[in-house]
């Protein structure tokens, strides 16, 4: 995974990360707990409001669909119980994406999502939203006629595979624990799917503990650089 | 520095015997009464004296205030309903109510007289995050002000991140505010949520409201504040200085403190 | 609506007495503005982000070959997105628009597609059936003030960055080329119209904004969000690198005399030359820098054979 995130990097709201994943560029923003308005407001939890927006052209049923998948998540992975009557907003916005190099990318979603649910876990963080464990997603395919998985594919590669799937896994105590989130097209074998599981729990911990540990680690140094 | 992050286990020792309290980050599953870290920031454990009592707390930066009883904040005042005034610690936050009756010596006719973008220095007396939060200017032990109410317009007011305003609040050590005393007088009111009221020297004179004006005096008044003027640039300099000071020291190591300020109240 | 933001009297006294001294509370003086950090991409054309103080945006221009309208067989389609997501503040709502952003929208579309900066006949292909339709989605990121500056530079500096696949065309069967296969094509730009945008306080009593007859207004170049929910009055003033007035857009604050109103367009022409020639400069360094690359990748292709 060729992921370098930063964060803070917005002033106008809570938290805020971008990430860089191949030609993915994507921010995301978070910004809550603030008031709800009285149709959103749920008497005994946050409400969630997710705004997916592409790098060109009007949002469609595509960013609807990455909305509805990524609320599912942040539904299950927020502790909404902290912040009864508030609202949680959440912006994603995609700079550039696979669509930019390749005619036929809008077929596919994955690689968005995958990148969508890693970006949004550093905003999280940064505004500082009450988590009941930590998350890492993983962008995967099978080629035909072999158990072999290609991780973070091309547009080309997802083109030619037999399935792909995004695998999102919660982390506790930096391993891979229970699954958040699968998105699974194209027809595959029980055995491969399994065989994908384990495969994205490995590759889910590697990100946790390589990338997403440091960063945070790097950041909490950054917002108490006084204190050292 | 020993960081947490959600997901992780607390490093302690699940004995029944200590009592445990749990404070910021943390964050107790009311099913199975088990205790997680809910935030990533850096995990504080301590004991009391005689091991009765265990404090747990994650201290991380962010810019959302959440009230929590107690604390000592600054809030603008947006509206009147009723005897309460609507008051608003942060943008976009739920707003919070601050009564009428919650001043020094105050009673149905004697009233406090606050308009709408003034600023008040309270404290939380109720936050319970299911229904409205209440704030009080008044110190409850004593019945007098205790420094709170009123932030007037001779200061002036801005926003820093919450993790740097606790420690400006809470940790005595902080060279920051004694360096800044080098340079200049000045008064501090501090809010937890982020917002900071400065003013250096006498600060910037108000105008009186409704001071009509006859050829007279605004001679007198011309007069005036050219003696006082000179004084008044300057410390409009200084509170501007004071106040980008204690901005930009939220990203710098301490040992370049002494060259900001320097940089800083070079006028 | 949007959501309001409250600002304190203290804030609003402090800043109005200190503009009275011609200090800002950034420290800028009051007709310098700030000095924007433009971004191109490396690989995708018409893909550019500007850093202006803490605004940030970014533009991304697509184009697509669509059906005329028919009153306007020859010409080709330009839109401009700027809806503004509740990223850049949680002032503002999605899908909904609020005032500021209708007039942002506005004086975006007045300063750039009204001005004629992109030719839009000659992105004509098959004139009544095919045409490219050229669309600029604007995204705001971070609001602190002078949107409809930095938007506006930015887009004027996508459409110089942009690059159209070249086509050809046999009857009414057209080939698009891809971008390996034939060089891709600038768009034809006309000029470039550059916003500066003024903001107007008014020292005095509320009382004199309508007697009028003491002008004693001070005039501020690049408003931060803080000056600008304190300001009594705006003056956008579009104009290019050839001292041409593409528009004057004034809104509140005391009647303004006609010195003073020179005196601020020659004040936004610098800025606009300056401008203008710094996105040049920016052009010129990354046109260079692709054609090393490609010369790069062309000698790896011949050394492969």
């Amino acid at each position: 995974m060729s992921a370098t995130p930063s964060t803070s990097i917005l002033s106008q709201v809570d938290g805020s990360a971008q990430l860089l994943l191949g030609p993915i560029k994507v921010l995301a923003s978070v910004t809550g707990p603030i008031e709800a308005k009285a149709r959103q407001e749920l008497p005994t939890l946050a409400s969630l409001e997710i705004i997916v927006r592409p790098a060109t052209g009007v949002s469609s049923t595509r960013e609807k669909l990455l909305e509805d998948k990524l609320r599912s998540l942040l539904q299950s992975i927020i502790v909404r119980h902290k912040y009864p009557r508030q609202l949680i907003q959440v912006v994603i916005q995609f700079l550039s994406s696979d669509s930019d190099h390749s005619a036929n990318a809008k077929a596919f979603t994955s690689n968005e999502l995958n990148a969508a649910i890693n970006c949004v876990y550093f905003a999280l963080i940064d505004a500082n939203i009450a988590l009941f464990s930590s998350f890492a997603s993983v962008s995967l395919c099978i080629l035909p006629s072999s158990d072999s998985f290609i991780l973070n594919p091309t547009i080309a590669q997802l083109n030619e595979s037999e399935s792909h799937h995004v695998i999102c896994f919660d982390i506790k105590d930096k391993q891979a624990d229970k699954i958040l989130l699968v998105e699974s097209q194209g027809s595959f074998s029980e055995k491969q799917f399994y065989l994908a599981i384990d495969e994205a729990s490995k590759e889910c911990e590697t990100i946790h503990n390589k990338y997403q540990r440091h960063c945070i680690v790097e950041k909490i140094r950054e917002d108490f650089v006084w204190k050292f | 520095m020993n960081v947490v992050l959600p997901g992780d286990s607390l490093p302690i020792e699940n004995d029944a015997s200590a009592s445990i309290s749990i404070g910021p980050g943390i964050y107790k599953s009311p099913q199975t009464q088990e205790i997680i870290p809910s935030s990533a920031g850096i995990i504080n454990i301590k004991d009391t004296k005689q091991n009765t009592n265990r404090l747990i707390y994650i201290d991380s930066n962010s810019k959302r205030y959440i009230p929590q009883t107690n604390d000592f904040v600054i809030g603008i005042i947006t509206g009147v309903f009723g005897e309460n005034y609507k008051v608003q610690l942060q943008d976009f936050s739920q707003s919070v109510q601050l009564s009428m009756m919650a001043f020094p010596n105050a009673s149905r006719k004697n009233r406090p007289n606050l308009k709408v973008g003034q600023a008040v220095y309270a404290r939380v007396s109720q936050a319970i995050p299911e229904i409205d939060v209440e704030l009080e200017c008044i110190d409850a032990t004593t019945g007098k002000e205790g420094g709170f109410g009123l932030l007037d317009e001779s200061g002036y007011i801005f926003s820093v991140n919450l993790n740097f305003s606790r420690e400006l609040l809470f940790n005595q050590n902080s060279p920051i505010l004694e360096k800044l005393a080098s340079r200049c007088k000045f008064e501090i009111a501090i809010g937890i949520n982020g917002k900071i009221w400065i003013k250096c020297g006498d600060g910037i004179p108000i105008q009186k409201e409704g001071s009509s004006s006859n050829g007279n005096e605004e001679e007198d008044n011309k007069q005036q504040s050219k003696d006082s003027s000179k004084n008044y640039v300057y410390d409009l300099k200084c509170t501007l200085a004071a106040t980008r000071y204690i901005q930009s020291c939220q990203h710098l190591k301490s040992e370049e403190i002494d060259a900001e300020l320097k940089k800083l109240f070079n006028f | 609506m949007g959501k309001d933001i409250d600002i304190s009297t203290n804030q609003e006294h402090f800043v109005r007495e200190a503009l009275k001294l011609g200090i800002r509370t950034d420290g800028r003086s009051l007709l310098e503005s700030r000095k924007p950090i433009i971004s191109l991409s490396p690989d995708l054309y018409g893909f550019v982000e500007i850093e202006w103080g803490l605004t940030k945006l970014a533009v991304r221009i697509s184009a697509e070959i669509l059906q005329p309208y028919e009153d306007r067989p020859f010409e080709g389609l330009f839109t401009i997105n700027t809806e503004i997501s509740p990223m850049a503040s949680p002032h503002f709502e999605n899908g909904k628009n609020t005032d500021d952003e209708v007039l942002i929208s506005r004086l975006i579309e007045k300063a750039i597609r009204r001005s004629n900066a992109l030719d839009l006949e000659s992105l004509c292909i098959v004139a009544g059936s095919k045409v490219w339709s050229i669309r600029a989605d604007i995204h705001f990121l971070n609001f602190d003030g002078g949107l409809i500056d930095s938007a506006c530079l930015g887009v004027m500096t996508a459409l110089q960055h942009f690059k159209k696949p070249d086509i050809s065309v046999n009857g009414e069967d057209i080939i698009i080329h891809s971008l390996d296969e034939r060089q891709p094509v600038a768009l034809s730009i006309l000029h470039v119209p550059i916003c500066v945008s003024f903001s107007f306080f008014n020292p005095g009593a509320v009382e004199e904004n309508i007697k009028g007859d003491l002008n004693e207004e001070i005039s501020i170049i690049d408003c931060t969000q803080q000056e600008e929910l304190l300001r009594d009055g705006t003056l956008v003033i579009t104009i290019n690198k050839n001292r041409e007035l593409i528009q004057i857009s004034k809104s509140g604050g005391l009647p303004i005399d006609a010195t003073m109103l020179m005196d601020l367009s020659s004040r936004a022409l610098l800025i606009a030359e300056e401008l203008t020639d710094m996105v040049k400069d920016l052009l010129k360094k990354d046109e260079q820098e692709r054609y090393k690359k490609l010369n790069l990748k062309m000698l790896q292709a011949e050394n492969s054979r």
